[in-house]
């Protein structure tokens, strides 16, 4: 008769049994969940692999329950074996982007910010079309204009800034937008702005109009930085760089700021464009009817699973301005979860935490900030 | 000098935008002949947006062995003659060379080497090598020659990805057991460490092959990221869990589609790795990832002289697939200093 689970082990029991630990001890709750769920094997064939992977290192989870009990905890809410195979089908698709990921993408982001600099390097200096062998050469010069500026911290502007093959001064970095006058003083020779973002979903936090009694004022980051920057500095152009931008908010921002209609400039007085690192297809949104991750059917079910597990109180007067978060603030459908947080473009039924009514979140989202 | 991409900067661009942008005379224009609808989708551009004069060589891939081939063959014929019908649309000089992939060795690039070199003892500047249908060894051994001849004055290659399935395709149905492709195989005598950098694609089939064929000390996985179709990443990490293991952390994630930053990443690595061992090591490169990630394993290899061990496909699934995007890399010339 072996001891209790708690109790000391005599010599024999430490020999002859192993117990399980949290995560094995909820993977195998989570396959005996349900065990009429016909795709069972082939939905839950990685999650181990894939917990340990990277899901385990969502920075929000506490030590006492990463991915696995979260996951067996996010199912066990749903009431029916089909909603609880809907869940698992959401996890098989999940698009999670590891701290190496997203540093990865600053990389890249880096190095497209390159190509652009060197291509305003021969546009400015009227050399060769493609003579990118002197434009590198004069890149040094042509940095003492620019400047690095952080919209948010998980741009991790020190990291951009250090993989620049030394190129970046720690100068030219500002790490947020919202510095003080002599900061902004210091960098008023600069000519070109590059706004670092880690993440973009609608785009609506950075440019956005908003109808305020019968009038429709132009706010959210961008405009906020021009009026901000604009008393000490006049930038010919600034590029916004996210390094994940989804393909509506592209569409969007890019109607809003270049565009025929566009909002922001009007007098086109200084050029803006967006570098982006990494695009998120539209058709990986669950509202896209062509979508190409989930079968329609499995599109129609996961639907319904957002809509029978919504609920209101997610919602506040800012996300309202979105659409909601039912399906992603923005209406953008697609389920992100980045390795620092889960941005309200997620469908909220991933994320969002209401202990009283009985919502488990999968991946517990932290509010960053407000619009 | 020859001015190759250095590891700096690499100079890609959207294919359409580009061919408005260069002013193209006289090109040497290399296609291979496959059986995708997006076989003649570059040289369509070309043909409509330039007046290039364009000298036209079409790698003519027979795969006799293939069970599929006689479905291949007719989709293959219905592609050279579009190729041909482009040509002489254009008054563009034609050739077609036979390139036997069902040889048991490595062979198929011979005739495509031997008249690529009748083409440069008399014309000296611009090539192109739309690789879309060319199987690797095809590609590596034409452009190994194209990248060190002093004649070439710009070496551009051309990828367009099926819009289903973007850059990781997954057409090979069986593959044959692997081989060093020739010209990239140097094995030190004295090189007692050898560390291999398999990238890693939709299919972990030639991987294990070339896991179970060599021994390694150490690996160090490539997996495409970023990349157009996000999701892929993880999905090729889980196909490959057995190669992965537990080795999570030595992962290296190198762009889908950009071969110059795949290039980058993997001569970092591969400084690092020498600047521990002084330069007694084998490093050793499987290109089974995208088409555009081997055009970098391929100027990694050029740049680090490292081997290259590949398993080629014994037989595919014909499918005429769709038409996407076609991206264009410069890999040397004008854009790079001397």
């Amino acid at each position: 008769m072996p001891s209790r689970v708690g109790f000391p082990m005599n010599e024999h029991e430490v020999l002859s049994y192993r117990l399980l630990d949290a995560d094995t001890e909820a993977f195998r709750r989570i396959r005996s969940l349900s065990p009429t769920i016909s795709r069972r094997k082939e939905l839950t064939h990685n999650l181990r692999f894939m917990a340990k992977y990277k899901y385990d290192s969502y920075e929000v989870y506490s030590a006492g329950k990463r991915f696995l009990p979260s996951l067996l905890e996010w199912l066990s809410q749903f009431r029916k074996n089909g909603e609880k195979e809907a869940g698992l089908i959401i996890v098989r698709e999940l698009l999670f982007l590891s701290r190496t990921e997203m540093q990865e993408l600053s990389r890249v982001t880096y190095q497209n910010i390159l190509l652009e600099m060197m291509d305003e390097i021969i546009r400015v200096q009227g050399l060769n079309r493609f003579d990118y062998a002197t434009a590198f050469d004069r890149l040094d010069p042509f940095l003492e204009k620019c400047v690095f500026i952080g919209m948010s911290d998980g741009a991790q502007i020190d990291y951009f800034r250090r993989h620049s093959g030394g190129k970046i001064r720690n100068e030219q970095a500002v790490p947020y937008y919202k510095v003080d006058e002599e900061e902004k003083q210091f960098h008023s020779k600069a000519r070109y702005a590059f706004l670092l973002e880690d993440m973009c979903g609608s785009g609506t936090t950075f440019l956005r109009t908003e109808n305020a009694h019968g009038r429709i004022n132009i706010v959210g980051q961008f405009p906020r930085f021009l009026k901000k920057w604009s008393k000490f500095t006049s930038f010919d152009a600034i590029y916004y760089c996210p390094y994940l931008i989804a393909e509506k908010g592209l569409r969007r921002l890019s109607m809003l700021s270049v565009g025929p209609k566009r909002i922001v400039d009007r007098r086109r007085k200084l050029r803006f464009k967006i570098i982006p690192g990494m695009i998120i297809p539209e058709t990986y949104s669950i509202l896209n009817p062509h979508n190409e991750m989930f079968s329609n059917a499995e599109r129609h079910r996961i639907m319904k699973l957002c809509n029978n597990y919504y609920d209101r109180e997610v919602e506040d007067e800012h996300t309202l301005k979105g659409g909601g978060c039912r399906f992603g603030f923005g209406g953008i459908g697609i389920f992100l979860v980045r390795y620092n947080n889960t941005p309200n473009n997620t469908p909220s039924i991933l994320w969002h935490a209401n202990l009283a009514k009985g919502r488990k979140p999968l991946f517990r989202r932290l509010a960053r900030h407000h619009l | 000098m020859i001015r190759t991409f250095d590891g700096r900067y690499g100079v890609k661009r959207d294919l359409s935008k580009f061919v408005g942008e260069y002013q193209f005379e006289e090109l040497q224009f290399v296609v291979g002949c496959g059986f995708e609808i997006r076989t003649p989708a570059a040289l369509r551009c070309f043909a409509e947006r330039t007046s290039a004069k364009i000298h036209l060589t079409v790698v003519d891939l027979l795969n006799r062995n293939d069970p599929s081939y006689r479905k291949a063959r007719r989709l293959q014929m219905g592609n050279m003659n579009e190729l041909e019908r482009m040509a002489s649309k254009r008054n563009c000089s034609f050739k077609r060379i036979k390139a036997n992939l069902y040889s048991k060795t490595l062979r198929a690039h011979v005739p495509v080497v031997e008249s690529l070199i009748r083409t440069l003892r008399k014309f000296s500047g611009d090539f192109l090598l739309d690789i879309s249908a060319m199987p690797r060894s095809i590609v590596f051994a034409a452009l190994r020659l194209l990248w060190e001849s002093k004649r070439v004055q710009n070496l551009f290659v051309v990828y367009t990805e099926d819009k289903g399935v973007g850059a990781l395709e997954t057409q090979a149905a069986e593959f044959r057991s692997p081989k060093f492709l020739p010209n990239f195989h140097h094995e030190r005598r004295f090189s007692k460490f050898a560390a291999w950098f398999p990238i890693l694609g939709g299919d972990p089939r030639p991987i294990q092959m070339i896991k179970s064929y060599m021994r390694f000390n150490d690996v160090y996985p490539v997996v495409g990221f970023p990349s157009t179709k996000p999701i892929e990443t993880d999905e090729i990490v889980k196909l490959n869990r057995g190669i992965i293991g537990d080795n999570t952390e030595k992962l290296i994630f190198a762009s889908m589609n950009d071969p110059f930053q795949l290039s980058i990443k993997l001569s970092t690595a591969i400084d690092e790795l020498r600047s521990s061992f002084g330069g007694d090591i084998r490093t050793i490169i499987s290109p089974h990832g995208s088409k555009p990630q081997s055009i970098g394993a391929f100027m990694t290899a050029m740049t680090r002289q490292t081997e290259v061990l590949y398993c080629q496909p014994l037989s595919y699934k014909s499918l005429p697939g769709s038409v996407g995007s076609s991206n264009l890399y410069w890999l040397k010339g004008i854009p790079y200093r001397d």
